[in-house]
């Protein structure tokens, strides 16, 4: 039996790394939204006002708004393909399952940035679908328009973030027990009224998980908008990345950020509702 | 048996997922396609494919570098939290170990929170300590944002070893370093190397928190992202080939040892 000195001791050492760069940073960041900015030096006082011209001024909420379409946007791509291909993968013999599974997931190990790029190469004026779709005479000449867009940030988003969505929801269809859909097909349901009546319901924790998943990616992700969306790329990840580089308003930019980790921290709340009352 | 109907709604989910197969490896392709074909006049060009541009790899500098910056930041970040994951890890296991909740809570709080947040309060931190940003600084990020990765790995294993594991130990008259040693050590290897090699993974692509708090001596995905506007030549395009494809056998490895383990987040 160990000593209460050394307990305490052990608890300061793995206490130590995540309370000092982990939490007084979140702490200070916290703070620092309660903070002003006078003739360029933060003052530590405590106003809302940072919260208060976020509420106020249009530019900031309205582009907030904006970006909450967008993510939801890319996440509900991600569902309409991700449940036909995770239903895919749970259908395929077991043994094929998790290569199949990881065929998928693979793309998650591939540079971040080399995937922008080669976005930014796919679909540029002189990219392969312009060429392509010029040298198959569907367009007369090259588009500008499928780079610098809301619907390019949109489609090389939902292809990064693709995989979050699909292992939740397999893994939840791994979960359910091979029983229920025989016990569903013994009692006479067809394969589509086991799909939609067992099925279904029994992976909405997954869909909702994967949802959540793509969502928050996607609402941190403040590099993928300004190179893929040109103008269109002012979301709000880069809005209170500007707080912090151009503008010099830490204390705004804080109360943004604090802004953004709510929104995350509800969305995370409701996942740990769904899967709390659906378990089986 | 399958009805007709679901025949079709099966061909039809994996018409999507070849689909989705070609878009999400649209990119690694066009990257390899870019780093064998020279490009001609805006248009790569199909009838002379060469592995000039990886002979010539040596020329870019600076990109090496990044690499090696990118290699020691990934080592050191895996190694320090592999330490502190398997610490905690083992110090939660005890019956006596307090602020558990509080604990779990500051380690898995960067990987829930978007990596912006986790940059921008670590910068705003280390900039009121008068830190300055260097490879140092982007250590101390990636050690806080992959530890949650090992730890829960590490922790899940700890958690589904059977008391009596301990007890036969004690039985055969081993001490409490000896049982560590030779009983529950190996038990924690397959976590411990599946978690590091994830970590290693993560942190040598790490772009969103990178940014913020590396200096100008900074990692390779950062550099690239500088190179981004002037375009990528062929040799960048080959440096990118070897680096992705050292990372998916990396990614392979841990998955067959994952399986193997019957490991389960």
């Amino acid at each position: 039996m160990m000593n209460p000195v050394s307990r305490i001791s052990l608890f300061v050492l793995v206490a130590l790394v995540p309370s000092v760069f982990v939490l007084l940073p979140t702490i200070a960041f916290v703070a620092n939204s309660f903070f002003a900015v006078e003739n360029g030096q933060i003052v530590p006082t405590f106003t809302l006002s940072n919260y208060a011209a976020f509420l106020q001024q249009p530019e900031y909420w309205g582009v907030f708004v904006n970006t909450l379409g967008l993510c939801l946007q890319v996440s509900i791509i991600c569902l309409v393909f991700g449940l036909p291909v995770a239903w895919f993968i749970w259908r395929l013999p077991e043994r094929n399952r998790y290569p199949m599974l990881f065929v998928v997931i693979l793309p998650l190990f591939m540079s971040y940035v080399v995937k922008l790029f080669a976005f930014r190469s796919i679909l540029g004026l002189n990219g392969f679908l312009n060429q392509l779709l010029v040298a198959s005479h569907l367009i007369d000449k090259p588009q500008m328009a499928f780079l610098f867009s809301r619907d390019a940030i949109v489609l090389t988003q939902a292809s990064m973030f693709f995989p979050y969505m699909v292992l939740p929801i397999f893994l939840n269809l791994e979960r359910i027990p091979h029983s229920l859909t025989q016990a569903s097909s013994d009692l006479g349901a067809s394969a589509g009224m086991t799909f939609r009546e067992v099925v279904l319901p029994l992976t909405m924790p997954g869909v909702v998980a994967g949802l959540v998943f793509v969502f928050i990616m996607s609402l941190g992700d403040y590099i993928t908008p300004q190179m893929v969306g040109g103008m269109m790329g002012h979301t709000f990840g880069r809005v209170v990345w500007s707080q912090f580089g151009v503008t010099f308003n830490w204390p705004l930019g804080a109360s943004f950020g604090v802004v953004l980790v709510l929104v995350c921290a509800a969305l995370v709340g409701a996942v740990g509702m769904t899967s709390r009352q659906q378990r089986i | 048996m399958t009805s007709p109907l679901e025949k079709l709604a099966i061909a039809f989910a994996g018409l999507m997922f070849g689909f989705v197969v070609i878009v999400t490896f649209a990119p690694m392709l066009v990257t390899l396609g870019l780093s064998i074909f020279p490009l001609q006049g805006g248009r790569p060009d199909f009838s002379a494919p060469s592995l000039a541009a990886y002979q010539a790899l040596g020329n870019q500098r600076d990109l090496i570098e990044a690499v090696v910056n990118s290699i020691f930041v990934g080592l050191a970040a895996t190694i320090i939290s592999a330490v502190l994951a398997v610490l905690t890890g083992l110090y939660l296991d005890k019956a006596y170990a307090i602020g558990r909740t509080f604990l779990q809570t500051i380690i898995y709080l960067p990987f829930v929170m978007p990596p912006i947040i986790t940059g921008l309060a670590l910068l705003l931190f280390l900039s009121g300590l008068n830190i300055d940003r260097s490879l140092v600084t982007v250590v101390i990020g990636h050690v806080v944002l992959v530890e949650a990765i090992t730890f829960r790995l590490v922790s899940t294993r700890l958690g589904n070893l059977p008391l009596s594991l301990y007890e036969a130990s004690a039985d055969l008259g081993a001490s409490g370093w000896q049982t560590f040693r030779h009983v529950i050590l190996p038990q924690l290897l397959a976590p411990l190397v599946v978690g590091m090699m994830l970590s290693f993974t993560i942190s040598f692509d790490e772009t969103l928190l990178t940014l913020f708090l590396s200096g100008s001596n900074t990692t390779l995905p950062v550099r690239l992202l500088g190179k981004m506007r002037v375009g990528f030549t062929p040799d960048i395009n080959a440096l990118v080939v070897l680096v992705i494809g050292s990372t998916i056998v990396i990614a392979l490895l841990a998955a067959a040892i994952m399986r193997k383990n019957a490991m389960r987040f």
